[in-house]
């Protein structure tokens, strides 16, 4: 069996800061990503899923509410070995306190876009509606992803992306929420009161 | 009965008018619409959401940490407002006017200074490793959180009551050959009760309802039971479907505890006040 960093936040004694899935977005990401990859790794075998998963959060030191919560808790308060991160708070991290954190990219993960839109009640409303629009069509000019990619999120311009590949590890397999059958059924599947968070986590 | 005239703020029926719309429009709506909010279920989903094991044990831990809070902040309080009004001592007013920062100081930021000082590699958090306690992510930083919180409103009780009495009060006791002990429990005390069960109740109900600096202190862990009741509300608000009744639920139980607890402490000191009379 290869293993890959995913198997190694098992192991007795890491201890483990990523935010709680009930109460913070970021951490559902965090759940889904090890999920996938226990789902790649188990082929699909769910009792063996659950079990993976079961140990990695028997590892889980603090829960903040939040993913800004539990990087202030890892950085700030040195707490626990090991951070589930967003990458451009991991990359940020690792620019503001050089020498001290080391990124492991796993071999496979989730990609999060946060969705961005011109939502038309709004803008009439507002009388805004050209420069909203402006900007949605700006930040996917060469210039704004370049920007983007400066503060360490992914461009979504492939070719720019490519540019940063010294910053970003390009290998990493990514899986996307729709793997899940979007946010609803994720939800409904992993994160409601007595879906598989609670009984992964309770047990 | 008094004559009308001799009140200083004339018109009972325009006072009271006020009065009872302002405390309608602030408080009694707001806590109506938690109650109508909580009434979109049947009474067994009901039950369900409020006797979940999570729930019960945010119960457990609000109240707990808040009580143990309340009493510490009781002993404390008591001898900051005794030592600010019986003694004279350089930086006096400074230490006076400090009291009420923990009202100014956003709670988020209280919390987050507290648990960064308390935790393991903070500078309180290791004296406190040194004898065996881990302060920050333990039910040990919930409690030390709401005790900042809630100290102010304990001093701040105490203060005129002790400004009130006295020291030839207690001078009088001695000389009467009371003994010490028997002058605080006698003399000092009852005149400090309604104002103890004042200025506890106030802690008690600031921790019971405390929501920013316990989430970054405590860890929030349902396992370790800190997790407490204003964070599984907001679990139930934050979750991507937004569950507001569930949310509503939880808050019309932690009203009708809180309620219950205020009313048992009034109840208290109504019976002092009585007695002393």
């Amino acid at each position: 069996m290869v293993t890959s960093p995913w198997d190694d936040l098992l192991k007795e004694g890491v201890d483990i800061i990523t935010p709680d899935p009930k109460s913070s977005g970021g951490a559902c990401w965090n759940f889904l990503a090890a999920w996938y990859y226990a789902d790649q790794q188990y082929g699909g075998n769910e009792a063996q899923i659950k079990e993976f998963m079961s140990a990695l959060y028997a590892n889980v030191l603090v829960m903040d509410s939040g993913a800004r919560g539990a990087t202030t808790t890892f950085v700030e308060n040195g707490q626990g070995d090991v951070l589930i991160a967003w990458e451009n708070e991991a990359l940020q991290t690792m620019a503001d306190y050089p020498g001290e954190y080391e990124i492991i990219t796993p071999s496979v993960s989730i990609l999060a876009e946060p969705s961005v839109a011109v939502v038309d009640e709004n803008v009439a409303d507002h009388g805004t509606a050209d420069v909203a629009q402006a900007y949605l069509e700006y930040l996917y000019t060469d210039e704004a992803q370049r920007l983007i990619g400066e503060y360490y999120y992914r461009p979504s311009n492939e070719e720019i992306l490519s540019e940063f590949s010294d910053v970003f590890d390009l290998d990493v397999e990514l899986c996307t929420i729709d793997d899940f059958g979007g946010w609803d059924e994720a939800y409904e599947t992993f994160f409601q009161d007595d879906a598989i968070f609670d009984e992964i986590y309770n047990n | 009965m008094r004559k009308k005239q001799n009140r200083v703020i004339p018109g009972f029926g325009l006072t009271m008018g006020i009065t009872v719309t302002t405390l309608s429009l602030l408080i009694l709506l707001p806590l109506a619409s938690v109650l109508i909010r909580s009434f979109d279920q049947t009474p067994a989903e009901f039950w369900q959401t409020i006797t979940r094991s999570n729930v019960i044990g945010a119960f457990r831990t609000s109240i707990l940490c808040a009580l143990l809070a309340a009493a510490i902040n009781c002993v404390f309080g008591l001898i900051l407002a005794w030592i600010l009004v019986r003694y004279d001592f350089p930086g006096k007013r400074l230490m006076d006017g400090m009291i009420e920062l923990p009202f100014a100081l956003p709670t988020a930021v209280a919390g987050i200074t507290l648990t960064k000082m308390y935790s393991d590699q903070g500078v309180l958090g290791q004296a406190l490793n040194r004898i065996g306690i881990q302060g920050s992510y333990t039910r040990v930083g919930l409690v030390i959180a709401l005790v900042f919180l809630g100290f102010p409103f304990v001093v701040r009780s105490f203060n005129p009551v002790l400004q009130k009495l006295p020291p030839s009060c207690d001078d009088a006791a001695l000389t009467l050959g009371a003994s010490k002990s028997f002058t605080f429990r006698h003399v000092i005390l009852p005149e400090l009760t309604p104002a103890l069960l004042t200025g506890f109740g106030l802690a008690l109900a600031r921790g019971i309802g405390e929501y920013g600096s316990v989430t970054y202190i405590s860890g929030n862990s349902a396992k370790n039971g800190t997790q407490v009741v204003s964070y599984v509300i907001m679990q139930k608000l934050n979750s991507g479907s937004a569950d507001y009744v569930g949310a509503a639920s939880i808050a019309l139980v932690l009203l009708a505890i809180s309620f219950l607890l205020m009313f048992f402490l009034n109840l208290v000191q109504w019976l002092a006040a009585r007695r002393t009379r």
